[in-house]
């Protein structure tokens, strides 16, 4: 079959803004299979087109065959491990449950290559099929481009980790084909593959490149995925019942797509992008819930980070029995999970379709090595899902319900502040050698650092340096250094209370595991022997605060006094005991360490403030409210009594 | 009988709804104030304070548990065993006020009554409680278990939720009629002075005849506890509550609700001893 040409499009097709090219296009990709839902797999090929960047002749590459994780127990994502898996026990699966990707024959310069075999860079494992090596007929020098023919088959395992087919015929193509690996230069200079195996507490990583994807699929389905829609279900000559749905997308890392005859298909716009849902029947009445959060999305990245270069969104909210796949990204191709009748009060599926949203910048345009660096997508993901949704609903964003108020970035910090352990790998450890609560340090500690470097800077400062990071590093591979780079620079731009330290607060807060909790002992005020001129008594007024964590930053105070007035002060942080003292004419009521919250990152609020007159109205409150629900807890297990 | 006169009935003896308030405020107030206590010995000088009043408290609380977390986690120990301590009371004050309904009302009736019937009450307060658990375990038992299957293979939530809501109605039906069954074979006991025994087995098959006709005002005593129940979250939101004398006054509205509620109870213990 040959791919159809514009002439045959029944559809509008421009996969971004721009008629040039946004990345440097270094991994691009042909596709034209067939899909057999019986079998749920597809079959066909697959044309690799690949620019070779670098320095070095390359005479073999290295290509991921993540599926192949799923090809039974032996694999290095599910051998060594519990085969627990995102709360699925995959103990005693049935053959047929398992998936894989197969290469049956790669082409080069009209050469067919028998030098392939699976390599295992990561560990020892020669059961792990992940990672597959092809030595090449010929080299390919620097700025030439090999062109690899594959036919393969892909067969998708009742889904793990979001890939694979559940009841009711949902299939979920995603990480489903064979991928080339990256050659780039390492930290050190050297250049080489980077193709990691596929462990746990890995993601993904990809050049940019363009795609095109032509499937060929039973008239029943309803697809939809990365990118564009060249062609929409045209009907195949001579076998009747099938039909073939082209996309295109552009300057991309990945690309995935689902099918199923379940869903439904809701198209809307904002600005330059079509937004199209793909959402079970029974969810009707969530569709603007769905698509207003994606709309307030790329209205705020718009504004405050930069404009999504494409012209496509799709969402998939997948069906109950699809909810495997939910809570995932891919290129231009977010999938999210929501439930019917879903309390309006309670938005984290609107925060879950933000949160994806946001890896389009993190993760797509700026495209870092989610295995190696997930903070870097991660946790600036889930910093900027707390932007919005506090954008788009005020301070009780996630949940308002009944009087139950919570907002987005006080879930996301009391989730750090909340570890048991807080001494667990920094954030900048790789991914999958990370040891700890992953979800709390990666997504949530990361964006509560964000926060903090944001409250410091100053929001409208911070927007600029980001836009100077997303700006700067848009399309390539950023690193952590990149990111350090630009907060150095808008730092010693705009002077502000940690300038001075940010070197080592960035060590501290990205590369060490330390924790802030600086706290109030005492607060007192006494008559002294002298008056001032005017005959009034002079007060000794004092406070002793305490370093009670490692990890040192300067401070604001506060000093309130009984007047009515207020005095600001700055500690360094660095002693662990630090004394307050003043001899006036005012007396000391209370005093306040950081009054604005600017250091997010301090897991005791409570203790940052000592006041001699404390209005105990709260805790009665909370006593009150304690007696309140005891009455009615005696009184009602008591109805048989 | 309007439902207001059915309602009036159980404050007719303000007495007797007020001596089971006290003894659940007392039970309450040690756990408030202990609750009292230790936020003032953890976070009694901090400006923080400020924030439980006005509700935007999530933060306060959370740096609370991670702090002190382990000075507050016993009274969860305190109030599960309150509840056992106030089965034991309940036992002997509804005895009580079965006794006051059926054989009126005096200063002493209550304490009369719950020494009389105290150790046949607890029998049967036992048993139908077991029977109430035998019964939720029918009823929630298969569909929990079937939940994570469904998931999987269900093509919506929607029959999950929709059936979720007919187990609740169907559960609170079954409950109703164990609530009516217990409250006949109280009834048995005290005006026919029928043995435990016999009582349990009339009352169960009186249940079975006339809780239907009883189900509408059953029903609407259910409805104005559930509106007692909404206000008080309505109210507790309020923030021009978060004055120390708002504070005050939310009190005094929760301990109303709280009396009205005993008081409601009582209603429905009147009405059911005449439906028999
Ligand atoms: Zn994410």
């Amino acid at each position: 079959m040959i791919i159809g040409l514009c002439a045959q499009s029944k559809e509008h097709c421009a996969p971004t803004i721009s008629e040039e090219p946004l990345s440097e296009r270094l991994a691009n990709y042909i596709f034209d299979i067939d899909f057999d839902h019986e079998l749920h797999a597809v079959s066909g090929n697959e044309k690799i087109f690949w620019k070779n960047n670098s320095p070095d002749t390359i005479s073999f590459v290295r290509l991921y065959m993540y599926l192949n994780a799923f090809k039974g127990p032996e694999s290095s994502y599910l051998s060594g491990a519990n085969m627990n898996v995102m709360g699925q026990d995959l103990r005693g699966r049935a053959p047929e449950d398992w998936g894989y990707i197969q290469v049956d024959k790669v082409i080069q310069d009209d050469q067919t290559i028998t030098d392939i075999s699976y390599v295992q860079p990561d560990d020892d494992n020669d059961q792990d099929e992940s990672v597959l090596h092809i030595n090449l007929v010929s080299d390919i020098l620097p700025g030439e481009t090999l062109i690899l023919d594959l036919e393969f088959v892909s067969k998708l395992p009742r889904t793990i980790a979001r890939s694979g087919y559940a009841d009711h015929d949902f299939n979920h193509f995603v990480h489903w084909y064979p991928k080339m690996g990256v050659y780039e230069e390492d930290k050190e200079g050297d250049w080489g593959w980077n193709c990691h195996q596929f462990l746990r507490q890995m993601e993904f990583y990809g050049d940019h490149g363009n795609y095109d994807v032509t499937i060929e699929l039973d008239d029943k389905f309803v697809i939809g995925g990365s990118g564009c829609r060249q062609m929409y279900k045209e009907p195949v000559t001579d076998k009747p019942g099938r039909v073939e749905t082209r996309f295109i997308a552009h300057d991309v890392i990945d690309f995935g797509w689902v099918a199923s005859p379940n869903l439904v298909e809701y198209d809307d716009e904002w600005h330059h992008v079509e937004i199209r849902l793909l959402s079970p029947k029974s969810h009707a009445s969530l569709r603007d819930r769905l698509i207003g959060a994606a709309k307030h999305s790329l209205q705020y990245f718009e504004d405050h980070v930069g404009t999504y270069p494409y012209n496509t969104l799709t969402i998939l909210d997948p069906p109950l029995h699809g909810l495997r796949s939910g809570f995932m990204e891919y290129p231009t191709y977010i999938t999210g999970g929501a439930f019917y009748s879903f309390p309006k009060g309670v938005r984290s599926m609107e925060s879950l379709i933000v949160h994806e949203f946001a890896h389009q910048y993190f993760m797509q345009i700026l495209a870092n090595n989610e295995k190696e660096d997930p903070w870097l997508d991660e946790g600036f993901v889930t910093f900027y899902e707390d932007c919005v949704m506090e954008d788009m609903h005020g301070s009780s964003s996630l949940i308002d319900l009944f009087g139950y108020k919570v907002g987005n970035s006080t879930f996301t910090r009391n989730e750090y502040a909340s570890m048991s352990n807080k001494r667990t790998s920094p954030i900048t450890t790789v991914g999958y050698k990370f040891i700890g609560d992953y979800k709390a340090t990666i997504y949530s500690k990361t964006a509560t650092v964000l926060q903090t470097l944001k409250r410091y800077l100053g929001a409208v400062q911070f927007d600029e340096m980001i836009k100077g990071y997303f700006e700067a590093n848009m399309f390539t591979h950023p690193r952590k250094d990149d990111f350090i780079k630009v907060v150095k620079e808008a730092f010693a731009q705009y002077p502000n209370t940690l300038s001075s330290s940010i070197d080592q607060f960035l060590i501290d807060a990205l590369d060490e595991s330390k924790i802030v909790d600086y706290s109030v002992i005492n607060v007192g005020s006494a008559p002294s022997d002298e008056t001032d001129d005017s005959g009034n008594t002079l007060y000794h007024n004092w406070s002793n605060l305490e370093r009670k964590g490692d990890f040192i930053v300067p401070v604001e105070l506060r000093l309130y006094w009984t007047d009515g007035t207020t005095s600001d002060q700055v500690w360094d942080g660095k002693d662990p005991i630090y004394g307050v003292y003043e001899l006036s004419a005012r007396q000391l009521r209370a005093l306040e360490i950081d009054p604005e919250r600017k250091l997010f990152l301090d897991i005791d609020f409570n203790n940052n403030s000592y006041t001699l007159a404390p209005d105990n109205g709260g805790i009665w409150k909370y006593a009150t409210r304690s007696i309140y629900w005891v009455q009615n807890i005696v009184q009602s297990a008591s109805f048989l009594m | 009988m309007g439902l207001m006169q059915i309602i009036k009935r159980g404050f007719e003896n303000p007495r007797l709804v007020s001596i089971v308030y006290a003894i659940q405020l007392i039970l309450a107030m040690t756990i408030g104030l202990q609750v009292y206590q230790v936020f003032g010995a953890s976070i009694g000088n901090s400006l923080s304070l400020e924030g439980l009043k006005v509700g935007d408290a999530h933060m306060v609380i959370n740096d609370l548990l991670n702090t002190h977390g382990a000075s507050l986690s016993p009274l969860l120990g305190q109030v599960r065993w309150m509840v056992i301590v106030y089965l034991i009371v309940a036992a002997f004050v509804h005895g009580g006020i079965w006794h006051s309904l059926i054989n009126g009302y005096d200063k002493v009736s209550i304490w009369i009554g719950g020494s009389t019937y105290f150790f046949r009450m607890l029998m049967i307060g036992f048993i139908m409680s077991f029977i109430f658990i035998i019964w939720s375990t029918l009823v929630w038992g298969p569909y929990l278990s079937k939940i994570r299957y469904w998931m999987e293979h269900l093509p919506s939530e929607e029959p999950i939720l929709w059936g979720g809501i007919a187990m609740v109605v169907l559960w609170s039906f079954g409950s109703i009629f164990i609530f009516v069954a217990s409250s006949f074979c109280k009834v048995l006991v005290i005006r026919d002075q029928e043995k435990v025994g016999s009582a349990l087995w009339k009352g169960i098959k009186k249940s079975i005849t006339k809780t239907w006709k009883c189900l509408p005002v059953l029903f609407l005593f259910f409805v104005l506890l559930a509106f007692l129940y909404l206000m008080h979250s309505f109210v507790d939101d309020w923030t021009f509550l978060s004055t120390t004398i708002g504070v005050f006054l939310l009190f005094v509205i929760q301990q109303l609700i709280v009396w009205i509620k005993i008081g409601l109870r009582v209603s429905t213990y009147a009405y059911l001893k005449d439906r028999l």
